[in-house]
């Protein structure tokens, strides 16, 4: 007879949970990192809801496209962080960028039809200017929604809310943003006479 | 869509228009996972993460802005109310380089500096991020004068030497480089203000970046420092991007003369007189 020892199986890591898309491990990670990475963005971009936007964005690709490729956690952190600070550089930089040329032409498809190009002619260059409209949390929503596609109840899940309450601030948040859009552009159109 | 006066937009285009907004990029990522990997990874691993980081330097930019945020976190956080209202308002309108004739300026690497860096975040990012503040810890700057008629006062307060006062007419050119002691690694951030009286006035000037962190500045006085005649302090504080000191506080301690920046900014007077 062949004593076989069993032994415990090796507790999963936080990195593990994460690139299993554990919802709870992902939501503490959220909870336990947004906070360090907005305060680094905010120093880079000084302006908080910029430096929201970016952390947003840092903590959406990495938790839902990125996690997937990183070998070990041990310089998780440290990575976000830096990779916070490249997206605020770089966002600091496009806000120069933005102010300085029109960026409607460079940003629309060449390919496409002329009924799309019209269209995002209109919302391309205005979309950005809107966001700030809405609350940090239904940029959150829209991200998560728009960046990685999440049901409702997951980003419900991430951010705080039951999948109603997010639908409700979706649908709410593409109201804002599509009257917004039609304010803008028709103010500048009567402007241009 | 409607006629141009009243443009119609659906809920289905906004939605186009932000699957755009938000989506995911590529670029950043790619070398990040590479190189935590490198951590635990061979040396040929690790000299490839470290080659990858050479070849970026939006990379070695990125470790020198969070080492100097890391290591400046302490300080920036005593920034107290009022000095934040003060700064708001003294503070000069900042602009990419180009757009104002150049404050902020993206200086050279250093080739032997960037491979450092380079190697260290390969090896471990926690053990290299001491070395990277390191690197990211501004050099003395002393200032250089050319132009002007020097003159010597005894310096208001006794513990210093005598100081050195030039004197400007309007038209006279000044001609003055802020020179590192050693070759300075990333971005660096330079404001200028004018002291007279107890007040503080931002001053927005022309400005060459030379190679290793040297700043020039030339120009006609009465251009540069659109001031009446009388006695100033010219106050320069150079420092890495969002560790710069409040304008009261940089004047401050240029009044007392006690710390005269940090390891991550320093600051530099110059008393003129402009006459005429």
């Amino acid at each position: 007879m062949v004593a076989v020892q069993v032994s415990a199986p090796e507790p999963k890591t936080t990195l593990d949970l994460l690139k299993e898309g554990d919802p709870t491990a992902q939501r503490e990670f959220w909870r336990q990192q947004h906070e360090i990475i907005f305060r680094i963005c905010e120093k880079v971009l000084r302006d908080p809801a910029e430096a929201a936007d970016v952390a947003d964005e840092v903590l959406v690709e990495f938790l839902f496209r990125w996690v997937h490729r990183v070998e070990t956690g041990g310089a998780l952190v440290h990575y976000l962080k830096l990779m916070a600070v490249r997206r605020a550089l770089r966002r600091k930089k496009r806000r120069g960028l933005w102010l300085a040329d029109d960026p409607t032409e460079a940003a629309i498809d060449e390919s496409a039809r002329d009924e799309d190009r019209a269209l995002a002619k209109l919302i391309f260059p205005r979309i950005e200017g809107c966001l700030p409209q809405l609350t940090s949390k239904a940029r959150q929503a829209l991200r998560l929604r728009f960046a990685v596609e999440l049901t409702n109840e997951a980003i419900g899940d991430l951010i705080g809310g039951s999948k109603q309450y997010i639908g409700r601030l979706l649908t709410q948040s593409l109201e804002v943003l599509r009257r917004c859009v039609e304010s803008r552009a028709g103010q500048e159109a009567s402007a241009n006479g | 869509m409607g006629d141009k006066s009243n443009p119609r937009v659906s809920i289905e285009a906004v939605e186009r228009a932000l699957a755009r907004e938000f989506a995911l990029s590529d670029d950043d990522h790619l070398d990040a996972a590479l190189l935590t990997r490198a951590r635990s990874g061979s040396e040929n691993e690790k000299a490839d993460a470290a080659a990858l980081l050479m070849r970026d330097p939006r990379w070695v930019e990125a470790i020198g802005v969070l080492a100097s945020i890391e290591a400046g976190a302490e300080s920036s956080s005593e920034l107290s109310a009022s000095e934040a209202k003060q700064r708001g308002a003294l503070e000069p309108q900042r602009r990419p380089l180009r757009r104002r004739w150049g404050v902020r300026v993206m200086v050279a690497l250093a080739p032997v500096a960037a491979a450092a860096a380079a190697v260290a975040l390969a090896l471990d990012f926690r053990a290299g991020q001491a070395d990277l503040a390191g690197a990211a810890h501004l050099p003395e700057y002393v200032l250089e004068t050319a132009g002007g008629d020097r003159a010597l006062r005894g310096a208001k307060d006794p513990r210093s030497e005598l100081e050195t006062v030039e004197t400007y007419e309007q038209e006279s050119i000044v001609d003055l480089a802020l020179r590192p002691s050693s070759p300075v690694l990333g971005e660096v951030e330079f404001e200028a203000f004018l002291g007279s009286a107890g007040t503080l006035r931002a001053l927005n000037l022309p400005v060459e970046m030379l190679s290793g962190g040297v700043i020039r500045i030339h120009g006609e006085a009465g251009t540069l420092f659109d001031s009446r005649p009388g006695d100033y302090t010219l106050i320069f504080v150079i420092g890495r991007p969002g560790t710069l000191p409040p304008a009261g506080a940089a004047l401050e301690r240029a009044r007392t003369k006690e710390a005269r920046g940090s390891p991550l900014w320093t600051l530099i007077e110059h008393h003129v007189r402009i006459v005429k």
